[in-house]
């Protein structure tokens, strides 16, 4: 339609577009005048052109507008059933354009490509090329009338009727299902418990330990024996009965005492050891170890110890704050009021998320409607892929195992969805889709719109995240493989979500966080 | 000679089309060893039309190679048709 309003608009403005009757003050016109004369002649030909063109694509808009007859039926809030014709002349047309490409194509003994007559390809492939117009326009207008109908259709229409003979008008009906049309309930009066957990000092010092031990230095001791968390270089030769096993010596190799790395009880028996002793440790090994051959079995290690190295925590002070990377510490107490309110952010912003989340559910239980069954049936497939693919990447885990696996998985992709599983997940896809549908409408209601530059941001902001990079190339490639729509809908959804928030009642509180973790 | 051993089959081609339409002639390959009479008689009876000319030709073989061996295609018979106004033959009819 968009078409024919432009179409028209040209056409009025300057319908016999010749050279002769451009006014002289037209810029058109005077540059014309100042150039060569081949050069009036291109502009004088490209005048032409589009009057010509207005003409043509004017008489075709016209053409479609005149198509459409259609009619909707309303069989319930999800299925759709629509009726239309098709003239035969558009049918003609089509059919003729079908075999002017086709006979551009197409190979027939005793003719130039290009030039076979189109009475000869009627006879030869006359009935699939009928066939494939056919279809070809029905499908076409299908999609031209839920798009003028504005019908928000999920899945493929289903054809229920095609009444086609030779010369008469074509008339079509179909079956579609549509996303219902929610009506949302008023949800201002929705009141909400924002539960902050409060900052504790053990808090801040839990978290500036983490970055003194990502700090902490190594430095040899040789005047005691081996402690625990010691780090510990060691040569060991190791024995199943009597015999050596593959990969059961090393040289040089660096243990943490009681680091648990280590077989349960090997590294424990490396406690109390001198440098340069030598000693024999016989440890069973848990049945579940990666290496079958020797996994239940008592293995007899021989170890060497070679040298011990202690973990040293830079101390706590000024000094230690102003050496953290990245963080501009001015001294230890400005460390601990950024860090706390660092903290405080964070749990704000958990907190935030998970309000939200019990608005969504709110919401969703507030309206109740029904989703179609395509959708539900698409949902669930998506559903049961993604649980299989969790499943295959733990097994994944567990096993050691040969490439057959991926192969198999790939198969795995087309999910045939059973009326069982249908059964087993119906419940919890008609809730996501309930969710993502009203989330949808809220979102046209308090019109939440994410805008380029806001995207642009977010790209950036999570390439940093990724270690950089060409930033185009980055949004290009996430483009292609889907992940920037799937950001986009995800700042979308925040956003709408932040823009309820506001219209309902939020009391908020700060607890203690094993109030909250009972109250989850 | 046996009529159907006279006319061997119809050419459908670029050329043969625009004759068609241009004099109502139709092209068919035909036996080398028979004339323009009993080509007549042939496409009169089989096709049950009236035959105004006949023009035949020799069509040469070509000269094919496979590798080092030289090899030569048949040469045949065409004969161009042309048939009274308003007679048609259905092969020649695009639909």
């Amino acid at each position: 339609m968009a078409e024919l309003a432009d179409a028209l608009d040209l056409g009025s403005s300057g319908q016999p577009w010749g050279f002769d009757s451009l006014h002289p003050h037209h810029p058109l016109a005077r540059e014309a005048d100042s150039t060569s004369l081949s050069s009036r002649e291109t502009n004088c030909r490209k005048n032409k052109d589009i009057a010509n063109w207005v003409q043509r694509h004017a008489g075709q808009s016209l053409n479609i507008w005149k198509v459409m007859k259609i009619e909707i039926e309303d069989v319930d809030s999800c299925n759709k059933k629509i009726k239309f014709e098709i003239p035969h002349q558009e049918y003609d047309k089509k059919l003729k354009q079908y075999y002017q490409k086709l006979g551009r194509e197409v190979k027939v003994p005793g003719f130039r490509k290009g030039k076979v007559p189109i009475a000869l390809l009627e006879k030869q492939f006359g009935p699939d090329v009928k066939k494939e117009v056919l279809s070809n326009l029905i499908s076409d207008e299908l999609n031209n009338a839920i798009v003028e109908k504005d019908l928000r259709a999920v899945g493929q229409p289903h054809l229920l009727e095609v009444n086609a003979e030779e010369g008469t008008d074509i008339s079509v009906s179909a079956s579609i299902e549509v996303l219902p049309t929610v009506e949302l309930k008023d949800y201002s009066s929705i009141e909400l418990n924002m539960k902050t957990p409060r900052i504790t000092d053990d808090d801040v010092n839990q978290t500036i330990e983490v970055m003194r031990q990502r700090k902490a230095k190594n430095v040899d001791v040789t005047d005691r024996t081996a402690r625990d968390k010691d780090l510990l270089k060691i040569d060991f030769t190791s024995k199943l009965g009597d015999e050596p096993f593959e990969g059961g010596s090393a040289t040089n190799q660096i243990i943490q005492a009681g680091g648990g790395q280590l077989i349960e009880g090997l590294d424990k028996g490396l406690i109390g050891m001198e440098i340069g002793e030598t000693r024999d440790i016989t440890v069973p090994i848990p049945e579940d170890y990666h290496n079958k051959e020797i996994a239940g079995k008592d293995v007899d290690f021989q170890i060497v110890l070679k040298s011990i190295q202690e973990q040293q925590l830079p101390d706590l002070d000024d000094a230690f704050a102003k050496s953290v990377e990245d963080k501009n510490f001015a001294s230890l107490d400005d460390m601990k009021q950024k860090v706390r309110s660092e903290l405080e952010d964070f749990e704000r912003k958990e907190a935030r998320k998970s309000v939200k989340k019990k608005l969504t559910e709110k919401i969703t239980e507030q309206n109740q409607f029904d989703v179609p069954e395509g959708l539900l049936k698409e949902q669930v497939k998506f559903m049961v892929e993604q649980a299989r693919k969790k499943q295959g990447r733990e097994s994944q885990h567990d096993h050691s195992h040969d490439h057959d696996h991926d192969h198999d998985h790939d198969h795995e992709h087309g999910v045939e969805v059973t009326p069982e599983l249908l059964d087993q997940y119906r419940e919890p896809a008609m809730k996501a889709l309930q969710e993502e549908l009203i989330l949808d409408q809220l979102s046209r209601d308090l019109d939440a719109q994410v805008s380029e530059e806001e995207l642009e941001q977010e790209v950036k902001n999570m390439s940093q995240l990724l270690g950089g990079g060409n930033l185009q190339q980055i949004k290009r490639e996430w483009e292609k493989n889907g992940v920037l729509a799937r950001l986009h809908s995800r700042m979308k959804r925040d956003k709408t979500l932040d823009a309820a928030l506001e219209k309902i009642t939020i009391k908020e509180e700060i607890v203690d966080r094993k109030d909250i973790i009972a109250d989850n | 000679m046996d009529m159907y051993r006279v006319v061997e089959k119809p050419l459908v081609t670029e050329k043969g089309t625009g004759m068609l339409a241009d004099g109502n002639w139709v092209v068919f390959r035909v036996n080398p060893e028979a004339n323009k009479i009993q080509i007549r008689e042939a496409v009169q009876k089989i096709f049950d039309v009236k035959v105004l000319h006949v023009n035949t030709q020799i069509v040469r073989g070509k000269r094919k190679r496979f590798g080092k061996t030289m090899g030569q295609s048949k040469m045949w018979k065409k004969a161009m048709v042309q048939l009274k106004e308003g007679d048609k033959i259905q092969i020649f009819e695009g639909v």
